[in-house]
């Protein structure tokens, strides 16, 4: 165990019991460097060096190394120099700084140089400042060889002690100037790339210097160092980047290093992003790292990664320059390496123009299909067969295929994403062919809803609605869409999809007049059909509604015998609905089956106004009309017992009904919607949701209070007189008599900008028209009054009448018009907050998102005082 | 083997011994780099900084460096270096390295120093190492 090499050979042999070994191994080194005799100290460090790479702790030997460095055998010497690095502490550095000094002015280089390697690697400050001066004056050695490491040594030692720098400086800067040896030169510029960045200004004065070895340097190393430091120097000199571009595209165009062509173009993308020309060549030579090699081998993954990601930063300045690459952008799509094809989808992202949008979709739509087949075979030949050979072939397909199937299906995600949100982006600036863009995404609507069902609901309606002319063709895809497997079967996992289904089921309603009239049956029967009823309660409803106008708008162009199947068959599945467990899904069953009886045309007519954008601004305009003070709780708060115990819960609840009501209709199902549990006090608690106060999204676990007039139309407040007229007054109610009044005087006027819904019919005259020729203050109120507050349901007749006597013409037309069309990009800001929907039960009112957008109508005006003393005769 | 030219004050605890804590950084580089497969690139992010590595064979060679340093650079270095060691030794084999580390330390001293590219060019550093030997079987 003597030597190193028995040390070695010993453990290996003992693979499995090294720990002993070792252990015994240690002991001896430790006697051995504590002998005498310098050789056998030397084999010790030597064999604790080899320990220590194990993982052993060597430091306990930093005395005896010292006493190896002091010997004068240069094997001695060397041994111990290398070994510092891995023992010194604090401690050794101060017994070996003389030592040092020693052996760098020593005459002999060889230990000059270990030296001076070992200095770089284990000075400290305290040695910094000894030893600097003699660093320095190395400089001027006559050998290269000491020279290149002195610069590189005295760089380590300005790190340790920062404030050597007046004297460093200079003297790197006169070595920069006259020296010749390349490797020395090299050094220098080294040390000078990690200066600058501390005090990039008083380099400036380098560059001339700097720019001749930018043109006469044959090594590449340097140049890559010089062109960083002038790339940094260029933030800072304004002049420089035009000096730069033609020594850079000089050697761009000649040299063959790969290295040297990326360190200009990272050079030239992060310094120099105003010189269009070098960007030019630039990325020239990254799409050919890019493209498939010209020797028909695969892309260096590599080369081809950090030119993507060069070509990310030189497409975000200049778009068209990237865009001339298109082709190879495409085919890194294929590439195997998902980092690759992500990073290839961003720059194409950011290169949509008008022109190109329709190709670059259908290429990237090719994708997405494809690799949906692909997937589709290879599980298919993963099922169809069973033994462990074949599904390790297709095992084995798939690996070759490249990506996992995670990766495949991410990849798949990021492009339909892509697709969607850019196409769309800017408010549709990049398209010009709407109709392309209704079947791009019915078509990635068909196969893709899981992944982006909402947002393409989202574009649908919005494109739908503010471009008419492509309204049938819209319809038309729709009804496709609709009637196809895929997206009921999805829509009852997804609920992306089932927004998807939802606002499909809106459209062919709301644009019924567009649908073909063979297919008016097989609408309707989809809109009914059986596995709605699995959908979410949005949806459901949504369809039922949808089903109703389609028959309506319908009813003038279809033979009668299709109208009747029609209507038989949506009265024959109304009973699935009507019995649902959502109000709001049972509300509008209901509401669909009173109407069927009456005669359609006129149903018809209640959809006959247009939908129209509305702008949140001039929404805002809309003062609110009425008295009452807005500030006041709706609910005292001595009432508020949300959480509260049996007592005060009995005495009111959040309407201040008794819970000994006798109405049937105040029955503890009706308030439950979305969530089947009837936790009613924590329920109406001012939760956003479907909930019988609408309240504001701010104020959610806390007293519902009245909104702020800014918010009057967001139509939150839904209540109106009726509701407060509930057949069993509550004592708390009775107890703010006067109040109350206010309120809900209040309230009814704040019926902002409504819907106009069938079920107003029901709703007893519901006045949610808003009069364009009212002046603000009449904008909000009731007409039909009298009716308003009645309990029965058996006005629907006269409530209809008048509502179409007060029907006035829609907007657009008056000066006051508060509601203006312009600003489309508000719109779907609009129509979010404009959903409401009276309800049959006038005790709550849902909000429903999905819903009807509103339809401007007029106003009626408002109702006059006397009417509301009613409501509260408690 | 390895060779530190930096100090890594984000290890955490100053509990740990300066060789334990370099074995943990060892052991995570290593975790790193050897579960990459061979289609990958061969530049991995860890810790703010880049690690460049290369397999020859069943070596690998990493080198850790900074994000502004140019990867392909290093790859060449990684490069030059064995190229050198291969000279040296005359087709270096994994056992060279293993019995003869520290004339491998040696070669790497004279390529790098201080943490920064000494010489480029691989006639001289193999002169410079040659040297080395002369004078100490000359010194004895």
């Amino acid at each position: 165990m003597k030597t190193l090499p028995d040390l070695i050979k010993g453990i290996r042999a003992h693979r499995g019991s090294e720990e002993e070994y070792i252990g015994k191994a240690i002991q001896e080194a430790k006697d051995e460097i504590r002998s005498l005799s310098i050789d056998e100290k030397c084999t010790g460090i030597q064999k604790l060096w080899y320990l220590q790479m194990l993982g052993y702790d060597m430091e306990f030997a930093g005395f005896h190394v010292v006493e190896l460095i002091s010997s004068t055998q240069f094997r001695h010497k060397r041994i111990g120099y290398l070994a510092s690095s891995f023992c010194f502490t604090d401690d050794f550095c101060i017994l070996s700084t003389a030592q040092f000094r020693k052996d760098i002015t020593s005459r002999n280089q060889y230990e000059c140089g270990v030296a001076l390697s070992a200095l770089a690697s284990v000075a400290n400050a305290d040695m910094s400042q000894a030893l600097m001066e003699d660093v320095l004056g190395l400089f001027n050695s006559s050998r290269p060889y000491i020279r290149k490491k002195a610069v590189l040594t005295a760089y380590r030692l300005l790190l340790k002690d920062t404030e050597a720098i007046r004297t460093v400086f200079p003297a790197l800067k006169r070595r920069l100037d006259a020296e010749t040896d390349p490797s020395v030169l090299h050094s220098v510029v080294n040390v000078l790339t990690e200066l600058v960045l501390k005090e990039p200004k008083n380099f400036l004065g380098l560059v001339p210097s700097l720019f001749t070895i930018l043109n006469h340097s044959s090594s590449n190393w340097t140049l890559i160092k010089v062109v960083r430091l002038l790339g940094v120097l260029c933030d800072h000199e304004p002049r420089l980047p035009g000096k730069l571009e033609g020594p850079l595209t000089q050697h761009l165009q000649n040299t063959a290093a790969k290295s040297l062509t990326f360190e200009i173009i990272n050079v030239a993308v992060t310094h120099m992003l105003g010189n269009k020309s070098l960007l030019k060549i630039c990325t020239e030579r990254l799409a050919e790292f890019i493209s498939p090699s010209s020797s028909g081998g695969k892309r260096d993954a590599n080369l081809c990664y950090l030119s993507l990601d060069a070509l990310s930063k030189i497409a975000a300045k200049y778009p068209r320059v990237a865009a001339a690459h298109n082709a190879a952008l495409l085919a890194c799509l294929t590439d195997d390496v998902y980092l690759i094809r992500i990073k290839a989808l961003d720059i194409i992202s950011s290169l949509f123009t008008r022109k190109n949008i329709k190709d670059i979709v259908a290429r990237l739509l090719q994708f997405v299909d494809e690799t949906k087949m692909k997937d589709e075979t290879a599980a298919e030949s993963d099922t169809a067969t069973e033994g462990k050979k074949k599904k390790e072939k297709s095992k084995k397909k798939r690996k070759k295929h490249g990506l996992t199937s995670e990766e495949e299906r991410a990849f798949k995600c990021k492009v339909v994403d892509c697709v969607v949100s850019n196409s769309c982006k800017e408010n549709y600036n990049l398209i010009t062919d709407f109709a392309w863009l209704i079947e791009i995404l019915t078509k990635l609507g068909a196969t893709h809803s899981s992944i982006t069902g909402s947002t393409i609901a989202t574009h649908l309606r919005d494109v739908a609605v503010r471009v008419p002319e492509v309204q049938s063709y819209a319809v038309e895809l729709s009804v496709s869409l609709l009637t196809s497997s895929r997206l009921s079967s999805d829509a009852v996992s997804f609920t992306e999809s089932a927004t998807l289904f939802s606002v499909t089921a809106w459209l062919l309603g709301e644009y019924a007049n567009e649908i073909d009239s063979a297919l008016v049956f097989d609408v309707v029967s989809v809109l009914m059909s059986q596995c709605i009823l699995s959908l979410p309660t949005h949806t459901q409803a949504a369809c039922v509604n949808a089903a109703l106008k389609v028959c309506s708008r319908q009813a003038s162009k279809v033979t009668s015998d299709v109208l009747d199947d029609c209507i038989k068959m949506i009265r024959s599945r109304l009973s699935f609905f009507v019995s649902s467990a959502s109000s709001r899904v049972q509300e509008r069953a209901v509401l669909v089956d009173v109407l069927l009886n009456e005669d359609l045309a006129t149903v018809d007519d209640l959809f006959a106004p247009e939908l129209v954008p509305v702008s949140s601004k001039k929404q805002k305009k809309v003062k609110l009309g009425g008295e009452g003070n807005f500030e006041d709780l709706i609910v005292p708060i001595e009432l508020q017992d949300w959480e509260g115990t049996g007592k005060e819960k009995e005495a009111a609840d959040f309407f201040g009904h008794a819970k000994t009501t006798k109405d049937p209709a105040f029955a503890d199902d009706v308030f439950d919607d979305e969530e089947p549990q009837d936790n009613r006090v924590k329920k109406t608690s001012g939760k956003r949701s479907d909930d019988i106060f609408m309240l504001d999204d701010d104020i959610v676990p806390e007293v519902p209070k009245q909104p702020s007039g800014g918010d009057a139309f967001d139509l939150e407040f839904d209540i109106g007189g009726g509701e407060t007229k509930q057949t069993s007054p509550s004592q708390a109610f009775g107890r703010n008599n006067s109040k109350a009044k206010q309120l809900s005087q209040a309230r009814v006027t704040i019926r902002g900008i409504e819907e106009e819904d069938e079920e107003s019919e029901e709703d007893v005259g519901r006045s949610s028209h808003a009069h364009s020729k009212t002046e603000p203050d009449d904008l909000f109120g009731f007409g039909d009054e009298g009716d308003l507050f009645t309990d029965s349901e058996a006005q629907p007749k006269v409530t209809e009448h008048k509502h179409h006597d007060e029907i006035v013409s829609p907007i657009a037309k008056d000066e006051d018009d508060i509601f203006g069309f312009d600003e489309p990009a508000d719109f779907e800001e609009q129509k979010q907050k404009k959903k409401h929907k009276h309800r049959k039960h006038r005790k709550h009112r849902h909000k429903t998102e999905e819903d009807e957008p509103v339809k401007t109508e007029p106003v009626k005006a408002a109702p006059k005082k006397d009417e509301f003393d009613d409501l509260f005769d408690f | 083997m390895t060779k530190w030219y930096n100090s890594f004050g984000s290890v955490d605890d100053s509990k740990m011994t300066l060789s334990k804590q370099r074995a943990k950084l060892i052991r995570e580089v290593s975790q790193r780099v050897l579960t990459r497969s061979v289609r990958l690139s061969n530049v991995v992010e860890w810790r703010g900084m880049k690690l460049i590595y290369k397999k020859f064979a069943a070596l690998y060679f990493v080198f850790c460096c900074s994000n502004e340093d140019n990867e392909l650079l290093m790859l060449q270095l990684i490069r030059t270096y064995v190229e050198i060691l291969n000279d040296y030794f005359g087709t270096v084999s994994e056992l060279d390295l293993v019995y003869n580390f520290d004339k491998a330390h040696c070669v790497l001293d004279e390529l790098v120093c201080g943490g920064k590219i000494q010489e480029s060019s691989k006639n001289a550093v193999l002169r410079a190492v040659k040297a080395h030997e002369a004078v100490e079987s000359d010194r004895g």
